[in-house]
């Protein structure tokens, strides 16, 4: 039994929620996941090139069963891109009074949606920075994972740049968790909503510091020096073949 | 001789819908217990600007006087409260009266609250009555602790002040907005209310539904009835993802 003032074909009606949850959705599965791999497969560098080098060859199995780039367009740039886009028109919805409301809760609201703009913006300028879907950039190279980006983190806008884009979307990510678990509801009174927010803010401080610390490595790298040691299939390195330099 | 204690205003007046604002301010002789609503009643009597000039009164809307009915809700020195439970004697000086601004503005603190009234509708607001005949049967029992949560949004005044705080919810938005919010989660969890639920969760799944909720959280944090309308909220998230997934594997 529909109302009479609404009219239930209206396409705003019939899709709009369904367009805000996949919205709450997307940012969870795939672009969170993503994240995660994303920050992960950075700081295996710290463990040294050649871990960095095996974790991207993994990633690249994909790319000689032909797949890499449909999975990249289908599981992480379009989501990525219809997150965006409804995220966009979500701020736009907002009016933060952040001034006469100075909460902390309405501060985050406000940081969200700053900290996915930013993030969107980093994410295009990295994209034409390192990958093939934005040409002119330095091209990753999967086969000399850690020499190429070194070279590609050489320059000096890059540590600023990254950190601030890797901060915004890490934030983005570990409060987008903290609201999607409301929206779903899933945590629903003050105190189950502390305490998720107790593990959406270690989620986010571990991912910030995965992200961090291998921006650091990056730039502290001494590109000569590197090699690409031989890597056995268990990603184990062969004796005698590390030779980074630090 | 000490300076004579004043009670000292400054207002954020508007002639009419359209017109443009100002500010004017206003200076009476200190008295014990004045509430802001008794102050404005005074200032009616004596309608004489800080600058001696006689002005028109200021306009307001007021009713109960013990913060029930919500009708005489501004913004009192940054915060969305009831002019009659703001006391004199509690509030910092010069006094700042703004009017609401998330609803059309009727002439100086007097504001439109009907965009709320019309949510109450679409949300029906209210516990289906049987009919005129007797059914032999007492009404529905609910438990001591179901009571008490739902007691706590029978509170709502409707003065429209988590209205007032929310990001989303402005003259531009579709957004119904925390207090209707609240309505839908207290009567869906009543005993006969309840047969209601699907038409009123389908009326917050559309445009402007429950979704478009920020969590920005200020409501709760300005409701004069300290009602867990982020509770009630993040319920209907519950309600409604359920309500999902029956309309797409039931139907």
């Amino acid at each position: 039994m529909a109302d009479a003032a609404v009219d239930p074909n209206a396409l705003g009606e019939r899709y709009h929620f369904l367009i805000r949850r996949l919205h709450s959705l997307s940012g969870i599965v795939p672009v969170g996941v993503f994240l995660c791999v994303h920050m992960s497969v950075n700081a295996s560098v710290l463990a040294g090139p050649a871990r960095f080098q095996f974790a991207v060859d993994q990633i690249h199995k994909l790319a000689n069963l032909g797949i890499l780039k449909p999975v990249e367009v289908l599981f992480i740039f379009l989501p990525i891109a219809f997150h965006a886009y409804v995220g966009a028109w979500i701020w736009l919805t907002g009016k933060p009074e952040i001034m006469r409301y100075p909460h902390l809760d309405n501060i985050r609201y406000a940081v969200q949606r700053w900290t996915g703009i930013i993030a969107i913006v980093f994410i295009l300028a990295h994209l034409w920075h390192v990958h093939w879907i934005i040409p002119g950039g330095t091209e990753f190279d999967a086969h000399a994972a850690a020499e190429s980006a070194v070279n590609a983190m050489a320059s000096l806008w890059v540590g600023p740049v990254y950190a601030l884009g890797v901060l915004c979307a890490v934030f983005h990510f570990a409060n987008g968790i903290w609201t999607f678990l409301i929206t779903w509801g899933v945590t629903i009174g003050p105190g189950s909503q502390r305490r998720s927010g107790w593990v959406c803010g270690i989620i986010g401080v571990v991912l910030a510091l995965m992200g961090l610390a291998a921006l650091a490595k990056f730039k502290s790298m001494d590109v000569s020096a590197l090699q690409h040691p031989p890597v056995t299939a268990t990603g184990k390195v062969e004796p005698g073949a590390q030779t980074t330099g630090h | 001789m000490a300076e004579k204690k004043v009670i000292h205003f400054k207002i954020k007046r508007q002639n009419g819908p359209t017109g443009a604002p100002y500010w004017e301010e206003f200076k009476m002789d200190y008295a014990p217990n004045h509430n802001v609503v008794s102050a404005l009643m005074y200032l009616r009597e004596h309608p004489v600007n800080v600058d001696g000039k006689k002005i028109e009164p200021v306009v307001w809307d007021s009713n109960c006087m013990e913060e029930v009915c919500g009708a005489c809700s501004m913004i009192i020195n940054d915060v969305p409260r009831q002019a009659c439970a703001a006391l004199i004697d509690d509030l910092e000086q010069p006094i700042v009266l703004e009017p609401l601004t998330k609803f059309p503005l009727i002439r100086d603190l007097m504001v439109d609250r009907q965009k709320m009234f019309d949510a109450l509708l679409k949300i029906k607001a209210w516990v289906p009555m049987d009919g005129s005949w007797d059914i032999h049967r007492h009404a529905p029992l609910i438990a001591a602790g179901e009571q008490s949560v739902r007691y706590l949004f029978s509170r709502c005044m409707t003065c429209g002040c988590c209205m007032e705080a929310c990001p989303q919810f402005h003259q531009d938005s579709a957004f119904i907005g925390p207090a209707p919010l609240g309505q839908v989660k207290m009567h869906n969890s009543h005993p006969t209310g309840k047969y209601a639920n699907e038409d009123r969760l389908h009326a917050i799944m559309g445009d402007g539904g429950l979704t478009d909720c920020g969590n920005a959280q200020n409501c709760v944090k300005v409701c004069p009835k300290d009602i867990p309308l982020t509770d009630a909220i993040a319920q209907l998230g519950r309600q409604t993802t359920m309500q999902w997934l029956r309309d797409m594997f039931v139907k």
